[in-house]
């Protein structure tokens, strides 16, 4: 564990402890539902906005195309092999899993499927995520109970529950809260002044601020790319999900997705992928993989 | 008072992470995971698709004739900042701090590609007047949200937001934002220009964190010195007249895109336009 330890004493120590004591809630965000700790209210209809990779994501590439992507030899063989005439039905989803559906131009739907599982579903292909908190260890800052900051990890990961890989496999998630500068201007006061970052970095907006992690394993093989670009059973992919309202007061998430796969990738596959959120779900349009 | 001091200044020091930021300064370096033919070789002529243009935008993009870069007045011309981040280029972010009180008053921003500097003042000062003069990389200010780093810029000179040929105009203002994951900076950018884009276009790129690849990973700043480079007669600005674009035909050839799509249009950046192009495709190939 690495700790940073503040040095005070006596009467002073009291006092900065006293001046701290209000912000570990906010730092660790331990004690509350996942549901309450998310940071706004996520849910509802999003839609992709297809800025990026408009060739790859709005039309089937051509058999052989694997711009941008960093396929190891056996990654482009396996593709090169790829032959639409043979495709069976039951290979229909393979485009549309984790590792791929966010990228599929579509809308999502988030809800509360509980207070520890968000619900991701999709209208292309009809795919439902879950993400599952408190099965990752809990990270952060907080003051402990002799007045030192220290950077804690609580817990373990859990393992994946035994079952068959599937198409959207094991989603675990926590957030990785930001404090609100409200709840830390007693010790902000002390380095940087009100208002501001302890160094003096420049504003701190007002706010409840932070990411949503999603681990994602036990994953069924399925394509990359709609042109037969594969991912193996090995794959598995990291995911941080920032909100935000822009000053025109859209909303928006940005998902940074990282698919790293030891039989078929050369490196981490990286893609950033942005979605809006929309007023209702009069564009949901449910579409099955064969369909779509 | 010298153990409050002692406390101010143990405190003073702490990571940033400890308490609001990550620390995003540092080298970075580009992943060309998404958009990699648009960064780095460049889209052919006439593709437009997935940009909400204007129709004046679309007219001005298929006017655009690629010998436009070699004239004269046109070859100094870097990337503006609406474009600048998608290209190959690393990034040098550093904190300025104040000389006396030792704070940060504004994170500067080398970026490798023609050697731009670029200054986020985070001293709380405004935006300058309309008047004010315009840069390559514009007037920016920043502001923390949580851990993510939120940069408004405006005072943007003309340039393009893609380019072959898709033009920004100097009314343009963008938001960006840094955020770091581990070794990961994401970077999204939401570009409003009320010239040229009937909505705002967002983009979003990585970037990966270098450590230990040394100076010799970066070039140096090239001063720019325009000189004649074709035949071609003085100060005549390469274009094409409406309908004359010799280029439509061929993008449409070499993609399989027809040109309703290529030349892009906000109808074409969403979901349900699959099924129009879809539709469009089979029309062509009849």
């Amino acid at each position: 564990m690495k700790r940073v330890r503040v040095v005070a004493q006596g009467g002073l120590k009291t006092a900065l402890y006293i001046l701290l004591a209000g912000i570990p809630a906010a730092l660790s965000g331990q004690g509350t539902s996942a549901r309450a700790q998310a940071p706004r209210d996520i849910t509802g209809y999003w839609v992709s906005v297809v800025s990026e990779d408009w060739h790859w994501r709005m039309v089937t590439p051509r058999k052989g195309d694997f711009t941008s992507l960093p396929l190891n030899e056996e990654g482009r063989r396996v593709a090169n092999m790829w032959d639409p005439a043979k495709e069976k039905p039951a290979d229909a989803c393979k485009p549309f899993g984790a590792a791929a559906i966010m990228r599929v131009p579509g809308r999502v739907h988030l809800t509360w499927a509980d207070d520890s599982t968000l619900r991701i579903e999709t209208d292309a292909g009809q795919q439902t995520r879950r993400l599952q908190f408190g099965r990752l260890a809990s990270r952060g800052w907080r003051v402990n109970g002799r007045g030192e900051i220290e950077w804690f990890e609580q817990g373990r990961d859990a393992p994946p529950p035994p079952g068959p890989a599937t198409w959207q496999g094991y989603s675990a998630a926590r957030w990785d809260l930001a404090p609100d500068p409200a709840a830390v201007r007693n010790a902000v006061f002390f380095a940087g002044g009100l208002g501001t970052s302890p160094d003096g970095a420049g504003t701190m907006v007002p706010g409840r601020f932070g990411s949503l992690h999603v681990v994602t394993t036990e994953l069924r093989a399925g394509y990359l790319r709609a042109n037969g670009v594969p991912y193996s059973e090995a794959a598995h992919m990291t995911e941080d999900y920032d909100f935000r309202t822009e000053d025109d007061g859209t909303e928006w998430f940005t998902v940074s997705t990282t698919v790293e796969d030891p039989k078929y990738l050369s490196a981490p596959f990286v893609t950033s992928t942005d979605f809006r959120k929309e007023a209702d779900g009069s564009k949901w349009s449910p579409t099955t993989c064969a369909a779509y | 008072m010298r153990r409050l001091l002692t406390v101010v200044a143990l405190l003073a020091s702490l990571p940033g992470a400890a308490w609001a930021q990550s620390d995003i300064t540092g080298e970075w370096a580009p992943l060309f995971h998404e958009d990699q033919v648009d960064r780095v070789p460049g889209l052919g002529p006439v593709d437009f698709a997935g940009l909400p243009l204007t129709d004046g935008a679309r007219q001005w993009a298929l006017s655009w004739d690629a010998s436009r870069v070699s004239v004269l007045e046109h070859q100094c011309q870097v990337h503006v900042l609406p474009y600048i981040l998608s290209g190959p280029t690393r990034l040098r972010i550093t904190a300025q701090r104040d000389g006396n009180s030792e704070r940060i008053v504004a994170f500067n921003q080398y970026i490798g590609l023609w050697g731009q500097d670029r200054t986020i003042w985070v001293d709380g000062r405004p935006h300058p007047p309309a008047i004010a003069p315009h840069t390559w990389m514009g007037f920016s200010t920043g502001v923390w949200e949580g851990n993510t780093f939120v940069v408004r810029t405006s005072h943007i000179k003309q340039g393009w937001v893609r380019r072959n040929g898709v033009p920004e105009s100097d009314l343009v203002t963008t938001t960006e934002r840094f955020t770091r994951h581990g070794d990961i900076l994401t970077y999204v950018i939401y570009i409003k220009d009320p010239v040229y884009l009937t909505e705002p276009l967002v983009r979003s790129r990585n970037f990966v964190r270098m450590s230990g690849l040394g100076e010799g990973n970066w070039i140096a700043a090239t001063p720019c010195e325009p000189g004649e480079e074709t035949a071609a007669p003085p100060h005549g600005v390469p274009h094409y007249l409406p309908g004359e674009n010799p280029f439509v035909a061929e993008a449409e050839r070499k993609s399989g895109i027809p040109a309703e799509a290529l030349t892009g249009g906000v109808e074409t950046l969403y979901p349900e336009y699959r099924r129009k192009l879809a539709e469009l495709r089979k029309q062509k190939a009849r």
